[in-house]
């Protein structure tokens, strides 16, 4: 997408006969494969929850959505925020890149603490891996998306401290940008979960 | 087949103007637009829950996440300005998964409320029945909706949905008091089952050609004294009015005491 395109020796667009560069095919591959795991999670979650067939709380008896929502805030955020390290790193700026790397694994964490103050209270309030179809799919779901969460945290932190080696020059733009595609992909899963698991349980 | 060229064309031909002249400000101010429009979205998801949108709630949240998701993956993950083959590869897959998510979720006959039957089942499961449900100190209480969501108030009073019921700590003398009326409350099912025929729902007994029962609100038979009805009941009564089956084989010692307990609280003149 950006001024990589112009620069003598790159050797992550260099040698593909489609015109694009591999790496991105690779990783546009592998997100279509994470829709077809969240979405066989998301089918056995809905299939699942009906049939209860242990006591254990109800969705409605769990969830917080003013939480939620605030952590929805908050992921989108760093949505946002991935955008503008990925600009940044486009545009051969390694101080702003640096930067907005950091927040994103900032906000990347907040939202995790959400999690896991959610995760807590659902266990306080009797909802575990083993109460029930519901918590055990809900939590597999969830958890699962919260895990891709911490590998992105990862993925963020390592390119941050390798900047400071100066690994990240302007021709590893398309390395922040792969990472932007995995981040924002953790993001839309978490668009579909949000509204679908949580907001329309509350729907009459 | 050509309009697809012409059309990756065009967009390679913006796409390469916008990298030569400061893009990033202008798209910086772009996505920043996206960004606020994706937080307004998502604001209005959470507050229509409150508007009384009744059954036009669910489809609404289900646009709007999706407008949520095209707005992502179109400018934050650049599909719309990139590759075909990223398009194809992705797009192509996601329709493919969804069409999957459907077809298990028929398969294994459950999309979302789409069935009341196990829905009552799974809620009457998950309440309470009755006090036998829980531990010896609890007792099976109905619990309200949780306060977090305004509109689950608003728009499921206790009767559209099942009352949700759990088990709760009671002090004892609360359960006590309660023990009291537990017989009269099992007597009560026991007579909608047997006597409910003769009797009638108002215990006033029925006069007709063949079928007959004693109106069990009557002063006169309650003076006869609670042992004397017991054993009518336990061994059957020939009277001036008819036959009284006798139930000595049909109900336990235990579920006569209940269901006369039950006649007693239900009928008999205070
Ligand atoms: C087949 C109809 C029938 C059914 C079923 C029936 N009863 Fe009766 N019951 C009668 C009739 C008839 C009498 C009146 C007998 C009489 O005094 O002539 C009577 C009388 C009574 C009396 C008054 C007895 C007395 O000593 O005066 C009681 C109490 C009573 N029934 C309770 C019950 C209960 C409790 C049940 C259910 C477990 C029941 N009955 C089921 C027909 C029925």
């Amino acid at each position: 997408m950006s001024a990589h395109g112009d620069l003598p020796i790159n050797h992550q667009t260099e040698g593909t006969s489609l015109g694009v560069p591999t790496i991105k095919l690779t990783w546009w591959t592998f997100l279509s494969s994470e829709c077809m795991f969240f979405g066989s999670l998301l089918a056995t979650y809905f299939s699942l929850k009906p049939n209860r067939v242990t006591p254990e709380p109800l969705p409605i008896e769990m969830f917080d959505l003013d939480l939620t929502t605030i952590s929805t805030f908050v992921l989108l955020a760093s949505s946002f925020l991935m955008v503008l390290a990925v600009n940044a790193a486009a545009d051969g700026n390694a101080k702003k890149t640096r930067l907005w790397l950091l927040a994103t694994a900032f906000f990347g964490c907040i939202f995790i603490g959400f999690q896991a103050y959610e995760f807590t209270e659902f266990y306080a309030k009797g909802l575990t891996l083993e109460s029930g179809t519901f918590g055990s799919s809900f939590f597999t779901l969830t958890g699962f998306h919260g895990f891709h969460v911490c590998i992105g945290i990862v993925w963020l932190l390592a390119l941050w401290v390798l900047s400071f080696t100066g690994w990240l020059g302007p021709e590893r733009a398309l390395t922040v940008e792969v990472c932007g595609l995995y981040w924002h992909f953790v993001d839309i899963v978490w668009i579909v979960i949000f509204t679908i698991v949580y907001l329309v349980e509350f729907a009459p | 087949m050509s309009e697809v060229i012409n059309e990756q064309d065009k967009t390679d031909a913006t796409h390469h103007e916008g990298e030569h002249d400061g893009h990033s400000h202008a798209s910086t101010l772009f996505y920043t637009g996206v960004a606020i429009a994706l937080a307004i979205v998502t604001y209005i998801e959470w507050a229509m829950l409150d508007w009384d949108l009744g059954k036009w709630t669910k489809p609404g949240l289900i646009i709007l996440s999706v407008g949520k998701f095209a707005a992502v993956v179109a400018y934050f993950m650049h599909l719309k300005f990139d590759a075909e083959i990223f398009k194809r590869t992705f797009l192509g897959v996601l329709g493919l998964a969804v069409v999957i998510v459907f077809v298990v979720m028929a398969a294994l006959g459950s999309l979302p409320d789409d069935n009341p039957e196990t829905g009552r089942l799974h809620a009457s499961i998950r309440n309470c029945q009755d006090h036998s449900d829980c531990g010896p100190t609890q007792r099976c209480r109905p619990i309200p909706a949780p306060k977090t969501a305004a509109a689950l108030r608003k728009a499921k009073g206790l009767g559209e949905r099942p009352v949700f019921s759990k088990c709760v700590e009671v002090p004892k003398e609360v359960r006590d008091a309660e023990g009291k009326d537990k017989p009269a409350r099992e007597g009560g099912e026991i007579y909608a089952a047997v006597c409910v025929a003769c009797h009638q729902k108002d215990g006033g007994g029925m006069l007709g050609p063949t079928v007959l029962g004693a109106n069990l609100a009557s002063a006169e038979l309650w003076a006869q004294g609670d042992g004397a009805l017991r054993n009518s009941i336990v061994n059957g009564k020939q009277g001036k009015i008819g036959v009284m089956p006798a139930q000595a084989g049909i109900l336990s010692s235990e579920e006569i005491d209940n269901v006369l307990a039950y006649i007693k609280t239900t009928y008999a003149p205070k």
